[in-house]
């Protein structure tokens, strides 16, 4: 049997001396993708909040059912909008060749 | 126990040549794939495990849908849809609409660490992150209430289709010994890519099915409108907040959604070993908008008109989670009805292989081989991955018949389990001041809080600990979240940061590779 709480016998420098480059909340363009994400959950809670009570149909759906179809749209164009340059960027960490496609 | 109505078993009597003809169709492609699968199998733990980390995105999008929708996307969710209205899809979707968003965020870092230090499940990232075997058993724990929670339901519900299906030649517990062994069999020969291919194959034909079925409704209830009209003086309500049962205001939708969704299909082991299984780190944008647009159909076209409809025709049923199995054979065609019977069979597969993968994976590799049996060695954790899963179908049997529960209460409990997971994942992959104290404090007192308060929600454990909120403010399981993000926060600021070698061990590779 093997424990190890290895944490316990590391060297942990005390927090004044910890490197403040890697945050919660990233510099850059990091930084925008962060507040879109945010911003779109509290619209879609604000809207969840204001609209959510209103028996609204519009072409055969709920307005509630809208509501979350433009929070999945706005989430899928963030995703295709921030990761647009991802495609062309190289693989440095090794990987086999594919297999299934 | 409930069975399924007497009106489906009918229907499976007067067209049992067509039925049992499908079923056997089904069960020859299910072989076929496990075959091909097997062929390609290396008996190393890493190609059984992770499938070599070499799956495409297709594969790897479909197996997470199959696996997730599983009986709760093709029973539960409708029936849920039946009883609360529109706001428990909306509860739905939105959590796997942000789930999506950190599926894109985490993926591509956990895929990185994974390749990089050889990680397969979540307790080799946070164990190592943290330096600490306990952060490891909470994710092992997480594993097993998690994946039991789940095949324990499918064999289940698996078990109750297969005795409808044959015409009631196979009994209930023989339909669960069998769903098992067939589960068990597959995953044994084939291993995570066989799980994956079959999962495709499972996925396809569910989604095929769900929204045929929702365009079926449409064309039987002429019109979406009609529909939601028909609905009557029920209407109303129905398709707003709070909903048919009252309690579904925005804080509840965005509260369960952390379990149902968020916990299932980013924190899940399960979901994590598909990050790790994929081919590379640029993946996870076609993933997530792949998987995004199949949950989108799947939901509002299908599971809602589902749920809506099923309320329509059958206002007083028993079981809510049947609803859907009986609107099939009142709106489908006679094959396409046993198909989509079929498809809940397959859902079921889809889920019941991967969690008992799944559950196996991370008993082996993070309790025994990283604590019991440190010295073990590659193909012995493979033979060990084979052999225990036959400990966790045992158990898994044992359980299904004799704790018998409805479906989607324990799959957002469950969720709400590994959600709890979140915080120190965020701490090992972008947030370097966080500690391992805070996580060992933050994640237990959230797991702990979470198993009292939800199964205290479902009168499963006497009250010893009443939840502070009301149900349509907050459910337990979200409680407990804030409360675990606010002590891993807290206590995090309080002690001192992880070492800077293991900073840059993570935070400095992702910085390098993303």
């Amino acid at each position: 049997m093997s424990w190890n709480e290895d944490w316990l016998k590391a060297n942990r420098p005390p927090a004044s001396e910890h490197p403040k480059k890697y945050t919660f909340i990233p510099s850059g363009s990091g930084r925008v993708v962060f507040f879109y994400f945010v911003a779109i959950i509290i619209l879609d809670y604000l809207a969840l909040t204001f609209l959510g009570g209103r028996p609204v149909v519009i072409l055969g759906m709920p307005l509630l059912i809208w509501i979350t179809v433009i929070f999945a749209a706005l989430t899928i164009a963030g995703i295709m909008f921030f990761s647009r340059n991802d495609d062309n960027s190289s693989q440095s960490v090794d990987t086999p060749p594919s297999q299934d496609e | 126990m409930n069975l399924l109505p007497p009106e489906i078993s009918e229907i499976v009597a007067a067209n049992y040549g067509l039925i049992i003809a499908t079923l056997v169709a089904y069960f020859a492609i299910f072989l076929f794939i496990t075959w091909m699968a097997r062929r390609q199998l290396v008996k190393e733990a890493g190609d059984y495990i992770v499938a070599s980390r070499n799956l495409g995105w297709i594969v790897v999008t479909f197996t997470m849908y199959a696996t997730v929708l599983s009986g709760v996307g093709m029973a539960g969710i409708p029936g849920t849809i039946y009883t609360v209205g529109v706001p428990f899809l909306v509860t739905a979707l939105s959590g796997i609409i942000i789930s999506v968003a950190l599926l894109w965020y985490f993926g591509p870092r956990i895929w990185v660490l994974g390749k990089a230090y050889d990680f397969a499940t979540p307790g080799d990232l946070l164990g190592d992150y943290y330096q600490s075997d306990t952060i490891r058993i909470y994710t092992v724990i997480a594993s097993l209430i998690y994946n039991l929670a789940y095949i324990v339901a499918q064999l289940l519900a698996g078990g109750i289709l297969l005795n409808v299906l044959s015409g009631n030649v196979i009994p209930l517990n023989w339909g669960v010994i069998i769903i098992t062994v067939v589960v068990m069999l597959h995953v044994v020969s084939a291993g995570l890519r066989g799980i994956a291919w079959l999962d495709f194959f499972n996925g396809v034909l569910i989604m095929f099915l769900l929204a045929l079925f929702g365009f079926a409704i449409m064309t039987v209830g002429g019109g979406a409108s009609s529909v939601i009209n028909g609905l009557g003086e029920i209407r109303d309500r129905f398709i707003t907040t709070p909903g048919m049962i009252g309690i579904f205001t925005p804080s509840r939708i965005y509260g369960v959604a952390l379990g149902l969704s968020i916990g299932s299909l980013v924190l899940s082991p399960a979901a994590w070993i598909r990050m790790y299984s994929a081919r590379g780190k640029d993946q996870f944008k076609k993933i997530g908008v792949f998987l995004l647009g199949l949950w989108m159909v799947s939901h509002v076209i299908g599971t809602f008109f589902i749920g809506a409809y099923g309320r329509i025709i059958y206002p007083n049923v028993e079981n809510p989670d049947f609803v859907s199995s009986l609107l099939s054979v009142r709106v489908l065609p006679i094959f396409f009805a046993s198909l989509f019977l079929i498809a809940v069979l397959a859902a079921i597969i889809s889920t019941a292989d991967t969690y008992m993968h799944t559950l196996t994976a991370t008993v082996v590799r993070d309790f025994l081989k990283a604590i019991v049996w440190p010295d073990m060695d590659d193909a012995r954790e493979f033979r060990l991955n084979r052999l225990i899963i036959i400990g966790v179908a045992v158990v898994g049997v044992l359980m299904a018949l004799t704790n018998p529960v409805l479906i989607t209460p324990l799959a957002i409990f469950a969720g709400g389990i590994t959600a709890q997971l979140l915080p120190p994942l965020v701490g090992a992959v972008c947030w370097s001041r966080a500690t391992t104290p805070a996580a060992l404090i933050g994640s237990g007192v959230g797991m702990v809080l979470t198993l009292i308060w939800e199964l205290q929600g479902i009168k499963m454990l006497p009250v010893i600990l009443p939840h502070p909120l009301a149900p349509s403010v907050l459910p337990g399981l979200a409680t407990a979240f804030f409360i675990n993000v606010f002590l891993f926060v807290v206590i995090s600021y309080m002690t001192r940061p992880q070492s800077p070698e293991q900073v840059e061990k993570y935070h400095g590779l992702l910085a390098r590779e993303l």
